[in-house]
């Protein structure tokens, strides 16, 4: 099943090689980049659901006091506030599920297209669809006196390779900076902890993979970071108050239009006092 | 009762392990560079098939598939301290992790035989063929990993190494006589014929070597338009070679481009003659009868759901392929048709060379034997009988 993924990637990755004149790491930024603008709308879509999660948080908030005591009350009142604000509990997910595929084809593309072992160059037999590109093969696979189908440690690499997972540990945490919706002051304080445990693991991770993988993947991730801080960030400044700023809503942050929660009814409990249908909430903005 | 702060952050933290641990396990994890080596040696007067594979080492009886016991000078097996019986086997990792992909060569001095052992990190290893012993962990150091079998003559071995070099080593103190240089690796063992090597390299290129000086023979090296990492076969005056072009050239001592034959997919083995009849599979899974003449098929067949990397194992009535698919195929050998497969259990990687082991009735070994490797290491080396393809026996390590 995997193979449906890797061996087209495969393929257009030898392709591209072929492209930019056998530069292999051209050929690694353009792919990411391609895979990048085709994944964009499940990115987009991920954020969008993000930031309208967010935007909810406060009266989600109140809603969590309001039914501490009763579960069954708390979801249909949860249900009914992501109706309202058009949102899918889920469409934050969906689309990271259906990129996560994506990428590992991504990465294993890469590290089948610069096979230098026997074992290597076997898989790669069955995976070129076209079969003139067979003739590139092996891959130039040394840049800047890097060798790429090798981890970056010494002595399999020069030193300096060491800087790539560094590359990579930085440029993890800025995309997870300016990918994180900001929080509103004292809501959803568990959310919060989680982002700033995400903020802590996910470079460290990122960067033990660019420390295990070969000098390629390292390419790849620092490439895709960037092009991801580019696409959630937007322009310089906005950048840099993503990255340096607090996190917290800035006075003229403009408001925006508000939900009505309508009241919870349960036929199983009639008198059960109703929330007030004039319930509103002036949600935060970025 | 509502999990706390620290009890969230904790499972959370758990889920990025796993996830982390999940993409770890989707790269793709092969157990060295290479596929294990496969060659008879004979211990103590009686044969024995070696096995080569990343840090392991083991003589097999070739009746049984259980590894050969180590004897004393009176023929008494030896035991270790617990009372055990030892063994013919090396463990790598007592020996700074070396790594065997390929097969070793004998020495014979002072009476004593000793295998020459090509290991992967960078060294020639000397192993006392009845003792099993390494006294010299350093070995040779050659400067580079080793992939391919070495050729020799009377008077040097010829090691072909991972970066592009070929080296002369006088016998019998290893010293370095010559250094060629091809532009990447070669990972096939170097053809010597008439005092010339023929040495292929993933540059795509065939090269013709001066085996006394190291000097390039032709002017330019033959351009085969794809990665070449099998030797060539001499036969009737020529060169036959194939390479990832899926091509098998057919090339003049001289370095002329004779004839090409074209299968489905890339070649990596050398062809075996029969008769007067090429056979060569290739990575898409056909096996391929060529008349070397007018280099033209006399028959060509897909046999396997996936790609055969080994040479055809030829005898007068089959051809017998081995698969990436963990099978092994009997083909009549007059057109090809399939007589009948044999499946590994678990269907493991078959991508080292075949086998033929010989009858031997005063071993105890009453048919020809087939003898696989698989990657797998619960099915390292399996052998087969060559007339009915009964299981005969499976060595795990």
């Amino acid at each position: 099943m995997w193979d449906l993924i890797f061996n087209p990637l495969v393929t257009l990755l030898t392709w591209l090689y072929s492209i930019f004149g056998n530069n292999i790491v051209l050929a690694i930024v353009a792919l990411t980049v391609i895979i990048r603008a085709l994944t964009y709308p499940l990115t987009a879509q991920q954020q969008r659901s993000a930031k309208k999660m967010q935007e909810l948080q406060p009266e989600l908030k109140k809603i969590q006091e309001k039914y501490k005591d009763d579960r069954e009350k708390l979801g249909q009142a949860q249900m009914e506030l992501y109706r309202q604000g058009g949102v899918n509990p889920l469409g934050g997910c969906l689309p990271l599920l259906v990129q996560f595929p994506i990428l590992i084809g991504l990465y294993q593309a890469i590290y089948f297209a610069l096979a230098n072992s026997p074992f290597q160059m076997v898989d790669l037999s069955e995976r070129l669809l076209i079969p003139g590109l067979s003739s590139l093969i092996p891959l130039n696979h040394i840049w800047l006196g890097m060798d790429l189908t090798q981890p970056p440690t010494p002595p399999l690499n020069p030193v300096y390779a060491l800087a790539l997972p560094a590359l990579v540990m930085v440029t993890t945490y800025l995309q997870f900076k300016v990918s994180m919706p900001q929080q509103t002051a004292g809501v959803n304080d568990q959310a919060a902890a989680m982002n700033r445990s995400m903020g802590t693991m996910m470079p460290l991770m990122f960067g033990f993979f660019a420390l295990s993988f070969s000098v390629g993947l390292s390419v790849y991730f620092i490439v895709s970071n960037i092009l991801g801080i580019a696409q959630y960030s937007g322009p310089g400044k906005r950048l840099l108050e993503r990255v340096f700023g607090d996190g917290k809503p800035k006075k003229n942050d403009e408001p925006l239009s508000e939900i009505t929660i309508k009241p919870i009814t349960s036929p199983s409990s009639p008198n059960e006092p109703k929330p007030s249908p004039k319930a509103t909430s002036k949600k935060k903005s970025r | 009762m509502k999990p706390s702060h620290p009890q969230k952050r904790l499972s959370f933290i758990l889920i990025v392990v796993v996830l982390a641990w999940l993409v770890s396990a989707c790269a793709p994890t092969r157990i060295g560079v290479s596929w294990g080596a496969l060659s008879e040696v004979e211990v103590y007067g009686q044969k024995g098939v070696l096995i080569a594979y990343n840090q392991y080492v083991s003589v097999l009886d070739p009746a049984s598939g259980v590894v050969v016991a180590l004897r004393d000078a009176e023929g008494r097996e030896r035991l270790d301290e617990n009372g055990n019986r030892r063994t013919w086997a090396i463990d790598g990792h007592s020996f700074e992790n070396a790594q065997f992909f390929a097969r070793p060569a004998l020495i014979e001095e002072n009476d004593m035989q000793t295998l020459l052992f090509p290991a992967y990190t960078d060294r020639l290893l000397k192993v006392t063929l009845d003792t099993a012993r390494i006294d010299d962990i350093k070995g040779v150091t050659i400067g580079g990993p080793l992939i391919a079998d070495m050729a020799e003559d009377e008077g040097r071995f010829y090691v072909a190494l991972k970066s592009g070099d070929v080296i002369a080593l006088e016998k019998p103190l290893l010293i370095e006589d010559w250094r060629y240089n091809t532009e990447n690796g070669i990972w096939a063992q170097p053809l010597l014929h008439e005092g010339v090597l023929y040495v292929v390299s993933i540059d795509h290129t065939l090269h013709a070597v001066d085996a006394e000086t190291g000097e390039t023979v032709w002017s330019e090296p033959v351009d085969l338009k794809g990665v070449a990492a099998a030797t060539p076969l001499f036969y009737d005056g020529n060169l036959y070679v194939g390479s990832y072009s899926n091509t098998l050239y057919k090339i003049a001592l001289s370095g002329n481009i004779l004839g090409e034959y074209v299968a489905k997919n890339w070649l990596w083995s050398t062809p075996v003659e029969y008769e007067g009849v090429l056979y060569i599979a290739d990575l898409s899974g056909y096996v391929h009868a060529i008349d070397p003449t007018s280099m033209t098929a006399i028959w060509s067949v897909k046999v396997a759901e996936k790609g055969i990397r080994p040479s055809p194992l030829v005898t007068e009535d089959v051809v017998i392929v081995a698969s990436r698919d963990g099978r092994l195929y009997w083909l009549n050998r007059t057109d090809g048709a399939l007589i009948f497969t044999r499946e590994i259990e678990g269907r493991p990687e078959i991508l080292s060379e075949l086998m033929l082991v010989e009858a031997n009735s005063e071993q105890g070994l009453i048919d020809d034997m087939v003898v696989v490797s698989t990657v797998n290491m619960s099915h390292l080396v399996v052998a087969y009988t060559l007339d009915n393809g009964r299981a005969a026996w499976v060595y795990a390590r």
